[in-house]
């Protein structure tokens, strides 16, 4: 939700982030201002126009159940988004920014589904004689009393669990939203975590298929449903085939030292970044003031693809979040302590070659182009 | 199944005082011994990670006790080499999900009951203004 530090140039790094040595409870900019404001704005919108139709069509529904769906369906939403930013990103840089507000989206999606989940157990389970939170799980048996004298039959499954497992995900996911749980989980532990996400969703697809879909029996309702997810599995797969092609990229010849040839110096642009495949790593390329830089391709923040960066104030900048590093010797700026792998760089007749293996501590070769 | 799901809610209240105790004496020592970005940081940054630290205490306090003994618990050392798994795990996280939810979606259309049958469907009841509860009182 927050980054760990303060942008070193605030007013001149556009993408903004981060860099600080105390943690901040939210680090806003302008953009994440606009971002999150947008966001509020349409939501607010969004429920007023679902609310306002949901009395056109049927005036006699309560306050309770305009709340219960209105909010189920923005969060139903805002999940569909969520999902998308990742690989739209990766397919288009025009939607980094929002990649790079994700945390906050996914925080106000937990606060969606809880207001969905709270209002849902006030009017269906608090005025009987079992604890409300046992009912939400035991309810199924009364609900379906009819039924379960008669046909067995799978509708008889239990929807509510499903909304209560998907809740508790995006508790877990809003609550280490913060780098501060980043840094305390570790990546890896943290990255797992928070691909929770798709357990989420899938119980989200199961709570409304069991649940409305068993009710509302216009096809409008399963066929968005299947939209969506068409639309977001499309979206991933297409991100997943530009990664696949990168891996594939084999490098064009080797040479005994170590070197590995990967692209035309002229096909680096100065100040940008360019992701290549050395030795079965991912090296990110960049021309700054006539040299050519190599360095590990993975943010040391969130693993973010540095090569798809670009090069401010001097900094080698992460897309995702901003984190900023220096391309002679891939060293964040005092005060930071970060440092990316740098790799050995030959520029031989127009060609980029580049050692397959990290220098370690010794700063990348740079030669002049 | 009502006892279970009571004693399941039951530990899991535990679990939570337990949590709000140890988030307590987290804030009063273990945050700025645990991670040095902490020390001095506002009263708004430590009400964000409260309910992080109440849910995932017993993390916290293995890291903290790692940090009394000395030992580091840094662990920002992995993110290279823990990208392509989690390319990995996207992908195998999709391949299910492509898998199933077409499955699932087409199965609660398919056997959900009829009009007649549902006592909830057909009356379209939540429009109604009359809501029946699913706890009701005796």
């Amino acid at each position: 939700m927050a980054e760990l530090r303060i942008d070193p140039h605030p007013e001149s790094v556009p993408l903004n982030s981060a860099m600080s040595i105390v943690y901040r409870a939210v680090d806003w900019n302008r953009q994440k201002r606009i971002c999150d404001l947008t966001l509020i704005g349409l939501l607010v919108l969004g429920l007023g126009v679902f609310g306002g139709v949901s009395l056109w069509v049927s005036p006699r529904t309560t306050v309770e159940t305009l709340i219960i769906r209105g909010f189920a369906v923005a969060a139903l939403l805002l999940l569909h988004v969520i999902l998308a930013i990742g690989p739209m990103a990766r397919l288009d840089h025009r939607f980094l920014p929002l990649l790079y507000n994700r945390r906050h989206l996914g925080v106000i999606l937990f606060v969606l589904a809880l207001v969905h989940a709270a209002f849902s157990m006030i009017q269906f389970h608090a005025l009987g004689d079992e604890n409300p939170l046992v009912s939400v799980f035991t309810a199924y048996r009364r609900d379906y009393r009819v039924l379960v004298h008669g046909d067995v039959n799978l509708a008889h499954f239990p929807f509510e669990p499903f909304g209560a497992c998907a809740l508790a995900i995006l508790f877990l996911m809003a609550a280490t939203s913060h780098d501060f749980w980043l840094r305390q989980l570790g990546s890896s532990l943290w990255k797992s975590l928070h691909l929770g996400v798709y357990v989420a969703y899938g119980s989200l697809i199961l709570h409304v298929s069991f649940g409305v879909l068993q009710t509302e029996r216009s096809l409008v309702y399963p066929i968005l449903i299947l939209l969506g997810f068409g639309l977001l599995a499309g979206l991933h797969l297409a991100a997943a085939r530009k990664e696949a092609r990168l891996e594939r990229a084999a490098p064009a010849e080797s040479k005994p030292e170590g070197f590995e040839a990967v692209c035309l110096a002229a096909d680096l642009i100065e100040g940008h970044g360019k992701v290549v495949r050395v030795g079965g790593h991912r090296v990110a390329l960049f021309r700054h003031l006539g040299k050519v830089h190599a360095l590990s391709n993975v943010c040391r923040h969130q693993g973010g693809p540095i090569g798809e960066g670009r090069i401010l104030d001097g900094c080698i900048t992460c897309p995702w979040h901003g984190w900023t590093y220096q391309p002679e010797d891939g060293r964040s700026p005092p005060p930071f302590h970060e440092k990316l792998d740098t790799y050995g760089v030959q520029i031989i007749d127009g060609r980029v070659w580049v050692r397959s293996k990290p220098c370690g501590p010794t700063p990348t070769t740079t030669i002049q182009c | 199944m009502v006892d279970v799901i009571t004693k399941l809610f039951l530990a899991l209240a535990s679990y939570g005082v337990i949590g709000c105790l140890f988030a307590v004496g987290f804030h009063w020592r273990g945050l700025s011994r645990l991670d040095p970005a902490a020390q001095g940081a506002g009263i708004g940054f430590r009400t964000l990670i409260t309910p992080g630290v109440i849910a995932l205490w017993p993390l916290l306090a293995i890291r903290w006790w790692q940090a009394e003994r000395g030992r580091s618990a840094r662990t920002d050392g992995e993110v290279g080499a823990s990208a392509r798994r989690l390319r990995s795990a996207h992908g195998l996280a999709w391949k299910i999900l492509v898998a199933t939810i077409p499955l699932l979606v087409g199965a609660a259309l398919w056997l959900r009951p009829s009009p007649a049958a549902d006592p909830r469907g057909s009356a379209r009841w939540l429009n109604s203004g009359s809501i029946p509860t699913l706890n009701p009182s005796r």
